[in-house]
């Protein structure tokens, strides 16, 4: 009944005993802790759903060659890497309570984003010129792969075209955040740097299923 | 049940969760003139509920104090970043080399699963929160992906089943001109 008479020990109960802040985080971590449980089984079926209809398919297109492709799209990689090292030293400096190098790891972290989107969207380019869309295959690539399924376009720009919107929703949480940093809480910063992990997290699926998976032989 | 006194200062309390006075910390009364019944049992040592110290504020206090040794060091981060280029590198070079798509998978997937588990761990830093968030992160989202693999056993069945129909006259489509 009256928890306000409880001491603090009460408050923050032993692991399992429950207590007002049973985890020991705040709630908004534990909400975006939520989130992205959720949004990585989002991921999951778009990614099961690709290995689905590629299973499925009497011939799948493999049309990355190691050069230039697979190249390009380790840069990203190395990109999105290099902004959550970048992020999580935004946050260590935040833990510090060093506002000005959270400000600026920040927005190291959403320049190393945007870097990657728009790579990711030269590369876009290239293979919609390539005459790839969402329910047909280039003409070329029919010939090269006969029997090819043509959800292939669907697969890869549904998945890394959500994985594109949402580190493009992270460059602008992160802007935000670097915008207000001096308001925010420490834990806010930290929230978002989980956020951005979390993007970070699934192209590290999405870069060996779709691209390395994809080599052209 | 909600009005309640104190019997020092006969200041007022509506709520239910006060039980002693917050300003002299004398045990409140009801309007009867009964003692209110205290749930919780006080910790002897030291008796929070005789001062007026804010308790939830101590709590956040320590949830923001915890945080002190999340920090890691930077070297500990960047060591698991050069570790995540490392298995990154070891993805591409297997491209390079042109394994079978089946042997691929395993083990791309298997070093996925443990770059994912390193950004998780550390760059989240999970492994400094407590036991319990784990588990009530990780095993529901472990089960819930294992459970979509039902599809997969569909999925080959309808292999030579699908495109035939499609892939005939797409050949056929790029054979009129």
């Amino acid at each position: 009944m009256s928890t306000e008479a409880a001491s603090a020990d009460q408050l923050i109960a032993n692991e399992w005993s429950g207590g007002t802040l049973p985890y020991r985080v705040g709630h908004r971590k534990l909400g975006m802790w939520l989130f992205i449980v959720s949004d990585s089984l989002t991921f999951s079926a778009l990614l099961v759903g690709y290995a689905y209809v590629r299973a499925s398919s009497d011939n799948w297109p493999t049309p990355f060659p190691f050069s230039p492709s697979i190249i390009f799209s380790t840069v990203m990689t190395l990109c999105l890497l290099s902004s959550s090292l970048t992020m999580v030293m935004g946050v260590s400096a935040s833990a510090r309570g060093d506002k000005k190098a959270t400000r600026k790891w920040i927005l190291l972290t959403i320049l190393f984003g945007l870097t990657f989107i728009v790579l990711h969207l030269i590369e876009w380019r290239h293979l919609i010129n390539e005459g790839l869309s969402p329910f047909s295959l280039p003409k070329e690539w029919v010939k090269e792969w006969p029997g090819a399924s043509p959800l292939f376009g669907a697969t890869f720009f549904g998945i890394t075209g959500l994985h594109m919107f949402h580190v493009a929703t992270g460059a602008i949480y992160l802007a935000v955040v670097a915008a207000r940093v001096n308001k925010l809480k420490h834990e806010d910063v930290e929230i978002s740097g989980l956020y951005w992990h979390f993007v970070d997290l699934v192209w590290m699926f999405v870069f060996p299923m779709i691209y390395l998976l994809s080599i052209k032989a | 049940m909600a009005a309640r006194t104190c019997p020092v200062c006969d200041r007022f309390y509506g709520d239910d969760a006060v039980t002693f006075c917050l300003v002299d910390g004398s045990a409140l009364v009801n309007p009867d003139g009964s003692q209110v019944e205290i749930a919780i049992e006080r910790p002897a040592e030291r008796d929070l509920s005789l001062t007026q110290i804010p308790v939830k504020e101590m709590a956040m206090a320590e949830v923001e104090h915890g945080d002190e040794h999340f920090a890691g060091s930077n070297k500990l981060f960047i060591s698991v970043w050069v570790w995540l280029l490392a298995l990154t590198g070891v993805e591409v070079y297997l491209g390079y080399i042109h394994l079978n798509v089946q042997l691929m998978l395993t083990i791309l997937l298997g070093i996925s699963i443990i770059k994912a588990a390193l950004i998780v761990a550390y760059f989240m830093h999970l492994r400094f929160e407590r036991l319990s968030l784990v588990l009530t992160l990780v095993p529901i989202l472990a089960v819930c992906i294992c459970l979509l693999m039902v599809f997969f056993p569909d999925s080959f069945r309808s292999k030579n089943n699908r495109y035939r129909f499609q892939s005939s006259t797409q050949t056929e489509t790029t054979e009129e001109p």
